[in-house]
């Protein structure tokens, strides 16, 4: 039986919030209403900085993330389990993001990525006076990453956050986004090379 | 990684084996490790409890007949189980009442005079009717010679 321990990311947030998915999804099947809203607690805001992230407008991703709850409620009875909890909720999440992004004729902004024109290593740092764990304090470089994360496509954007953020594996990422998982890969390094970009523009300026 | 590569990666075409390779190998590198734990240490978002209870009642309005049913049935139980309480309660109140302090007999002042009034007219009563117990018939005398012979 396993712990729905991706609730509560691992080691950064409480174990003991830990909670027995299986019984909760056996629950959540009949319509348990209270043992829905112990599933909505433990989700609810890890889906909305998804969704947040996604939509690039707060009110709207409130909207988007009660949307992602009812849905979930609506089809829990269906919900097979082949997938996780959690992935089946963030897939719900992107489809809705993708459904708002359609509705609003969102223009999505697509990745500008220019190659060294001298050709190998154009991403490789020489510099590693930055370090992002060690500088994770800082808001101005959180900042400069949120940045980044926001003007990248959305293709790029929802990888890079189910991935890094949500920790998320190739085979669930590729499962909620019906894409192959090689693609995850390669939308995964060039969200990641975006971020990188950004903050060595940043560091460069600043010295 | 070369400019080939990455254009590949963008047009998301199929990699051969030693691209798919290179590129995983890229992934697992120190900077892009670094880098997914800074992104993974980026704060979540925070709802409100107003959300939460917006969400709260969307859900409730969409919950199964039966769960509303088993929520009514339950009201009605314990609505039932408190007003059973307070009659209950209300009963023994009034049952207590009676057992230790029995009500004083209510006699206003009218009533008072009314008793001593039949009181006093009882005694006349009775003082008359022992008068006419205790009668002497008198016989009139009929002329002057006969009432001087009485006496």
């Amino acid at each position: 039986m396993s712990l729905l321990v991706g609730a509560e990311r691992v080691p950064a947030r409480n174990q003991n919030n830990a909670i027995n998915e299986e019984a909760l999804v056996a629950q959540c099947r009949t319509q348990d209403f209270e043992a829905f809203g112990r599933l909505v607690d433990a989700y609810q805001n890890r889906v909305y900085g998804f969704v947040r992230r996604m939509l690039r407008n707060d009110e709207e991703a409130l909207d988007v993330t009660q949307e992602v709850f009812i849905k979930a409620y609506q089809g829990m009875a269906g919900f097979d389990g082949r997938a996780s909890l959690r992935s089946w909720l963030f897939r719900i999440a992107y489809n809705l993001c993708v459904d708002r992004a359609r509705k609003v004729s969102r223009q999505v902004k697509t990745l500008s990525y220019e190659p060294n024109e001298e050709g190998d290593e154009p991403m490789e740092f020489s510099d590693r006076s930055w370090d992002p764990s060690e500088s994770l304090l800082a808001n101005e470089l959180q900042g400069i990453m949120e940045e980044a994360i926001a003007s990248m496509s959305d293709k790029l954007r929802t990888v890079l956050l189910m991935h890094d953020k949500e920790e998320m594996g190739y085979d669930e990422i590729a499962q909620a986004m019906e894409i192959p998982v090689g693609t995850v890969k390669s939308r995964l390094f060039l969200a990641r090379n975006h971020v990188k970009e950004r903050i060595e523009r940043y560091m460069q300026e600043g010295l | 990684m070369n400019n080939d590569l990455i254009k590949k990666l963008m047009e998301e075409q199929s990699l051969n084996m030693v691209e798919a390779l290179e590129l995983e190998q890229q992934l697992e590198s120190g900077d892009h490790v670094r880098l997914s734990q800074a992104i993974s240490h980026l704060p979540d978002g925070e709802v409100s409890l107003a959300w939460r209870s917006e969400l709260n009642q969307k859900l409730q309005a969409m919950a199964p007949v039966e769960t509303k049913k088993k929520f009514s049935l339950k009201w009605v139980y314990s609505s039932s189980a408190v007003a059973a309480a307070i009659a209950a309660f209300a009963f023994f109140a009034i049952k207590s009442n009676d057992t230790v302090e029995p009500p004083a007999p209510m006699v206003s002042q009218n009533e008072k005079v009314d008793v001593e009034s039949y009181g006093v007219k009882s005694y006349e009563i009775d003082q008359l009717e022992i008068n006419n117990n205790f009668h002497v018939p008198v016989k009139l005398a009929q002329s002057s010679d006969e009432f001087m012979s009485q006496y």
